[in-house]
């Protein structure tokens, strides 16, 4: 026996010796509580910012009609339990003057949602959201959402027309923010181009069949993943070339040209295919994926440049807001499964495409997780209606745990 | 109808009932119909803001002393022009209208939108004092873009800069679109920045850039050259310090740090030029102002006026001066017939410029002498002299002797008069003997240390005994004498009488005879006394008459020798004839 083959047998004996990876396991889970806010009302959707310093999320308090997205910044000094600063309501409110620029809601009681974060800019954050300028009323029938930009500085509406805007994403350089519009009726694609000549809104897919929504960045921000209508159906698209199609001046030929570069990732797909994500390495897209409204969700990946789409997990619980939450190193998802029995667990789920590994959190109906690797830890923070041992289960509350690998021996 | 048409149809409708609003009172009315015009406008949304502004700036330019007192006026003309992208004009009026008073709410509201909230940075220019003219030009870096709403911005604002405006100490503030940019400004009283910045510009931050005016101005500074040096002066404020930087030849040094409004240096050498630039700062070290000046090196001195003049003790006194310019050393040459002495090398800074030598005492010759001097000023290096002067002295000629000897009494003094050849001849003094009887040996009295004494005057215990005296002069020079030969007569004939009998009759002896054994060739013999006096004689006997006075004082040689039948000289005799010979001291040990 040669060194070598030495070595690797020592290496293999060690290996075993610490059990086999099985995952991740969650520890150390506990409430957060940002300052500032009522104690009664629910959190949604929480998200990281790039840098980890902050952690944004929606509340609806007890006694307000309407909901509002907020950031607070994120304390870990090592002890035993991270905690949340101050809440800052991302839309400045209007104040008691009238807003002479037209760019503030003009009401205290506005509603804002699906949190964007942005590349840095300069020494702050830079994030856009859905939000409306008039006041929203318990019932109202008509919400009108634009969208509304909020970096160091700098806080204005950037839409301004009267159909919904949502759900904004940065490109990962910030040079565009992806949206949904109704601007044409349906819903569409369109970028707003920061660095516009002219009109910064760009419209990106044009098809009348239905609307197109979801606009999700690939990490290398040329390709851009979303949900399009096809055949009675919601499809994953992608668009390859997104910054060509973006720099077509004519609508016309944009139009035609953006036939030609969004591709239909799941052709032939009967099932309702909800909003993507792509992997960290950018390789795969992944989305939920359903018969019907109300029905259980599946787990999909596919890979970006086209293929079968191939079922991770079954029986998942799918986002609101965006996409499946790849974990930092893409070696899989954070998910909720959805079981009544179990009051729907966090669970991990590999993207080789091994059973679930549930996460005991000691929550329960647990939504939104959102893992994210600091320094050599990998934070997850997610929304729970409370405790598996507490008696107050009445409002939806933000938890946060560390993941830590898990073998078995 | 298509969008064109339709925003015109909207907007004449909108003038209409602008109109209809002001109550029949005309667009042309005045202060009061504009600001309800620009009110009206303003209402109407951001379509309109230009409208709003424009009947705005109207009301203010009718009446600007009130209208910048009107609140109304201040807050709308703020937010029209925050609709219009004239963001900076909006945070002025906003100021004015703080301090005019009324400020409110929404005044606050306004404010916090522009300076936290627009994505615009305020870029706050500064000085200790007025500046004006000032000429300010924004550019991008070309590592900055900007988005739509920052370009519309950036627009107005370069517009803005591009209008020639002051700055008072209290700054202006410029709301600038974030990013990265070059700014340039100008103006007669800027000395810094002169070239273009870089400021980096953070929305919702402020950026102070100090400009630095030029204080003092130029005309005040006072320069004053020496000759290789310069003073400089400025007006000065108590508590300032001032930093005094010379450049030359791209070198920097600090000349002068402190409190003083005045420094000196050295000037720079001809040909070129120093630059000096001087710094105030405040008791804190703000930097607060700067001024420059380049001096420029003098020319070398080019005129150059010297005198000579004798003085009364042989010495000449060399004087010059210098015209404006730069000297390192004056050289003083005299020139005597073709040689030339380098009598001296000046480098005393103090001596340069006007000076004076004294060359001497120069001792007269026989004739006259013509002494020429040269003043030449130097510079360090330079192959010749830049400027020089001549000046012209003639030495007298020095006295032959002394003719005639006057002696008086006067209130018991003895004065001795005397009388030279030539008459304004001089020497280095004159001794002065006095034979207080006949035979008598005779005793120096004085040497008169005066080339041109021509009296000597002396007190005596007895007047009536002194009048009886008999005084001699005898100009010197040196060591040397000079006697009057003329009363030296030698006399060749051989007595026929013996002394005795020449005595007993009366007639007066010779003060010297001499004479010699014959000389069996000699046909006669050739006498000289001093080589000044000569006298053929064919026996071998003379007598000296007068010698008294050439032998005053030295001695002379007499010099006996023969001449034959063919002209051969053979010398005989050669004798030295002193005052101790005369008047015989001999005779008395004969006695």
């Amino acid at each position: 026996m040669n060194a070598r083959r030495f070595l690797s047998l020592g290496l293999l004996l060690a290996l075993c010796a610490e059990g086999a990876w099985a995952g991740y396991r969650l520890t150390g889970v506990s409430p957060l509580t940002p300052a500032g806010l009522s104690d009664k009302g629910s959190f949604a959707d929480p998200q990281w910012s790039p840098d980890g310093r902050s952690l944004s999320y929606e509340f609806l308090g007890a006694g307000g009609d309407t909901a509002e997205a907020y950031t607070a910044e994120f304390f870990d000094s090592g002890g035993p339990t991270p905690h949340l600063g101050a809440a800052v309501p991302v839309v400045a409110p209007a104040g008691a003057a009238k807003d002479p620029f037209a760019l503030r809601s003009t009401t205290t009681a506005t509603v804002s949602e699906s949190v964007a974060w942005g590349p840095p800019k300069g020494k702050g954050q830079r994030l856009a959201v859905a939000a409306t300028r008039q006041a929203v009323e318990r019932g109202a029938p008509l919400v009108n959402f634009d969208l509304y930009l909020s970096e160091p500085g700098r806080k204005r509406f950037l839409t301004t027309s009267t159909e919904n805007d949502a759900h904004p994403a940065f490109s990962p350089d910030g040079e565009y923010l992806a949206f949904s519009s109704g601007l044409t009726g349906q819903g569409d694609v369109y970028l707003y181009h920061f660095f516009a000549d002219a009109d910064p809104l760009v419209q990106l897919t044009f098809e009348p069949g239905g609307p197109e929504l979801y606009p999700a960045w690939d990490p290398g921000g040329g390709r851009l993943a979303y949900v399009g209508h096809l055949g009675g159906t919601d499809h994953v698209y992608v668009i390859d070339d997104v910054r060509k199609l973006a720099g077509e001046r004519d609508p016309a030929r944009r139009r035609s040209l953006a036939r030609t570069l969004a591709r239909d990732l799941t052709p032939g797909r009967k099932m309702t295919c909800l909003a993507p994500s792509f992997s960290p390495d950018g390789k795969w897209v992944a989305f939920f994926s359903r018969e019907k409204t109300g029905e259980e969700a599946d787990l999909y990946v596919v890979s970006a440049a086209g293929g079968e789409p191939r079922r991770v997990v079954h029986g998942a619980l799918p986002e609101n807001r965006r996409g499946p939450r790849w974990t930092p190193q893409g070696d899989g998802f954070v998910v909720v499964l959805e079981s009544a029995e179990k009051l729907n667990p966090l669970a991990w789920v590999p993207l080789s495409g091994g059973p679930p590994v549930e996460l005991a959190s000691g929550t329960q109906l647990n939504a939104d997780p959102c893992p994210k690797k600091l320094g050599d830890s990998l934070y997850l923070v997610f929304t729970a209606q409370g405790g598996t041992d507490s008696s107050q289960k009445r409002w939806r509350k933000l938890y946060w745990g560390r993941l830590v690998p898990d073998r078995t021996n | 109808m298509g969008r064109p048409l339709k925003t015109f149809f909207s907007r004449l409708f909108l003038v209409f009932a602008a109109l209809l609003s002001l109550g029949g009172r005309g667009l042309a009315a005045g202060y009061d119909s504009l600001v309800e015009q620009g009110g009206f406008y303003l209402e109407r949304g951001p379509a309109y803001g230009a409208d709003a502004v424009r009947a705005l700036e109207a009301a203010l330019a009718a009446e600007p002393s009130r209208a910048s007192a009107d609140a109304r006026v201040l807050s709308a003309l703020a937010r029209a022009y925050a609709l219009v992208s004239r963001y900076t004009e909006s945070a002025w009026m906003l100021d004015a209208w703080k301090e005019s008073g009324g400020w409110n709410a929404e005044g606050e509201a306004l404010r916090t939108r522009l300076l936290t909230e627009s994505g615009l940075a305020r870029l706050r220019l500064v000085s200790a004092a007025p500046l004006e003219p000032l000429t300010l030009a924004l550019k991008t870096a070309a590592d900055t873009r900007l988005d739509l709403a920052a370009r519309k911005a950036f627009d107005r604002l370069t517009e803005l800069l591009g209008r020639t405006r002051s700055l008072e100490p209290g700054g202006l503030t410029f709301l600038v679109p974030e990013g990265r940019f070059e700014l340039s400004c100008s103006g007669p009283g800027l000395f810094s920045p002169r070239a273009p910045v870089a400021v980096e510009l953070t929305a919702g931050e402020e950026n102070v850039l100090r400009l630095i005016p030029f204080i003092p101005a130029r005309e005040s500074w006072k320069v004053v050259f020496a000759n290789r040096s310069v003073a400089l002066s400025w007006p000065g404020n108590d508590g300032s310090v001032y930093e005094l930087t010379r450049e030359t030849r791209g070198k920097s040094d600090v000349v002068y740090r402190g409190r003083e409004t005045q420094a000196g240096d050295e000037a720079p050498a001809a040909g070129e030029t120093a630059s000096y630039t001087l710094k105030t700062f405040d008791a804190a070290g703000e930097w607060l102002a700067a001024s420059s000046l380049v001096v420029e090196g003098r020319s070398p001195v080019s005129r150059l006026s010297a005198a000579a003049a004798l003085e009364t003790d042989l010495r000449v006194a060399v004087t010059w001066e210098l015209g404006e310019g730069s000297v390192d050393r004056v050289r003083v040459v005299r020139r005597r017939g073709l040689q030339e002495e380098t009598l001296a090398e000046v480098h005393d800074p103090a001596r340069l410029q006007r000076g004076a030598l004294r060359d001497g005492p120069l001792w007269p010759e026989g004739d006259s002498v013509a002494l020429s001097y040269r003043v030449e000023a130097w510079l360090e290096d330079a192959g010749s002299a830049s400027a020089s002067g001549t000046a012209k002295v003639e030495l007298p000629r020095r006295v032959a002797y002394v003719t005639d000897v006057v002696q008086s009494i006067e209130r018991g003094a003895v004065v001795v008069q005397w009388e030279t050849f030539p008459k304004e001849g001089a020497a280095q003094g004159y001794r002065v003997y006095v034979q207080k009887g006949d035979g008598l040996e005779g005793e120096l009295v004085a040497r008169v240390e005066d080339p041109f004494a021509r009296e000597y005057v002396y007190d005596v215990e007895d007047p009536m005994k002194a009048s009886g005296w008999h005084h001699f002069v005898v100009p010197y020079v040196g060591d040397r004498v000079f006697l009057d030969f003329r009363t030296l007569t030698v006399r060749g004939k051989p007595p026929e009488e013996s002394f005795e009998r020449r005595l007993a009759r009366g007639a007066k002896l010779p003060n010297v005879a001499l004479f010699w054994d014959p000389c069996e060739d000699a046909v006669a013999y050739e006498v000289a006394v001093a080589g000044r006096k000569e006298v053929l004689v064919t026996k071998p006997y003379v007598e000296f008459e007068g010698l008294q006075s050439p032998l005053l004082g030295a001695s002379h040689t007499v010099t006996v020798t023969a001449v034959t039948a063919t002209g051969t000289r053979v010398e005989l005799l050669k004798q030295e004839l002193a005052y101790r010979h005369y008047p015989r001291p001999a005779r008395k040990e004969q006695k």
